[in-house]
């Protein structure tokens, strides 16, 4: 039954690593671990890790993918932090919301906290908070997806 | 050639919806799939701008040229896209008590090896409706909020 199951991960984590990482990095384009299918890559992942080391690890395997997906946490790769905050100004500018610097982000359109905090040179760690349902500030957020998306590796 | 329509009324005054709608520059920000719209010439938005595209439809990436072919500020804009889907994008503004109405236009048509990657046609066009829809609800949302 255990082999079933490892090989039904093994499956699943070969579609998504196709999905997250291969085609944008094809495309020399940055890599998006986030959302629902982030955290289940991650939990996957784990759980695979889990499967052949200790089933204990499957604990923590669904704490990380639930901690994902519950902070609407983005972890990029490709991209520099510096190249992350400019994409954010630019994501501002269009959607005509407002931003004030706090430390390690912003407050956008006095709604959504976005915390930006580099992992190493290329990989990045960004946490949403919104205050209240803001419009505005999901529709800046997606913006800001679509201009990191746009960098070059 | 297929075609999606949009309307919707923005409370605020007809020049800034015109200018901010018809620059190229702001389309990513506003239009759901549009990704990128680079190489914008000249700056000035204007009959004869020039720009390069790129566009998610379904998540195959289109990518091509378009072309500014009319601009009569405050009342209609026309963009004349080419490339791996043709399309004529149209929007015109019209003053309502208190604002703004906008219609978007769209003709559309999708080169047929691209459209042999895509699932049904059906279902781009029940897309493409969704993004003019959309992308006058998020221009609501930029300009109003």
């Amino acid at each position: 039954m255990q082999m079933i199951i490892t090989i039904a991960l093994l499956v699943l984590l070969i579609l998504l690593f196709a999905h997250l990482l291969i085609l944008p990095l094809s495309k020399k384009r940055p890599v998006f671990i986030k959302g629902f299918e982030g955290s289940f890559f991650i939990l996957v992942f784990l759980a695979i890790i889990a499967a052949i080391i200790h089933p204990i690890l499957y604990i923590f395997a669904i704490v990380i993918g639930i901690f994902i997906y519950y902070t609407e946490s983005w972890i990029i790769y490709g991209v520099s932090k510096e190249n992350i905050g400019n994409a954010l100004d630019k994501a501002v500018l269009v959607s005509r919301a407002t931003s004030i610097k706090i430390a390690n982000g912003y407050e956008v359109d006095g709604n959504m906290l976005v915390k930006i905090n580099s992992l190493s040179l290329r990989v990045c760690y960004i946490q949403y908070k919104s205050k209240a349902g803001s419009k505005k500030a999901e529709l800046t957020k997606d913006i800001f997806r679509k201009f990191i998306q746009n960098y070059y590796i | 050639m297929t075609k999606a329509h949009a309307s919707t009324v923005i409370h605020k005054p007809i020049q800034g919806v015109f200018d901010y709608t018809a620059s190229p520059a702001n389309g990513p920000a506003f239009i759901p799939n549009l990704n990128e719209n680079s190489n914008i010439q000249p700056e000035q938005p204007g009959v004869g701008q020039k720009f390069d595209w790129r566009f998610n439809m379904a998540g195959v990436d289109l990518r091509g040229q378009a072309e500014v072919t009319e601009y009569n500020r405050p009342h209609n804009a026309k963009i004349v896209s080419t490339g791996d889907s043709n399309s004529t994008w149209v929007y015109s503004f019209e003053e309502t008590d208190g604002g703004t109405k906008v219609t978007l236009d769209v003709d559309y048509e999708v080169a047929e090896g691209i459209m042999q990657k895509m699932a049904n046609k059906m279902v781009l066009d029940q897309l493409n409706q969704r993004t003019a829809e959309q992308s006058l609800e998020n221009l609501r949302t930029i300009l109003e909020g």
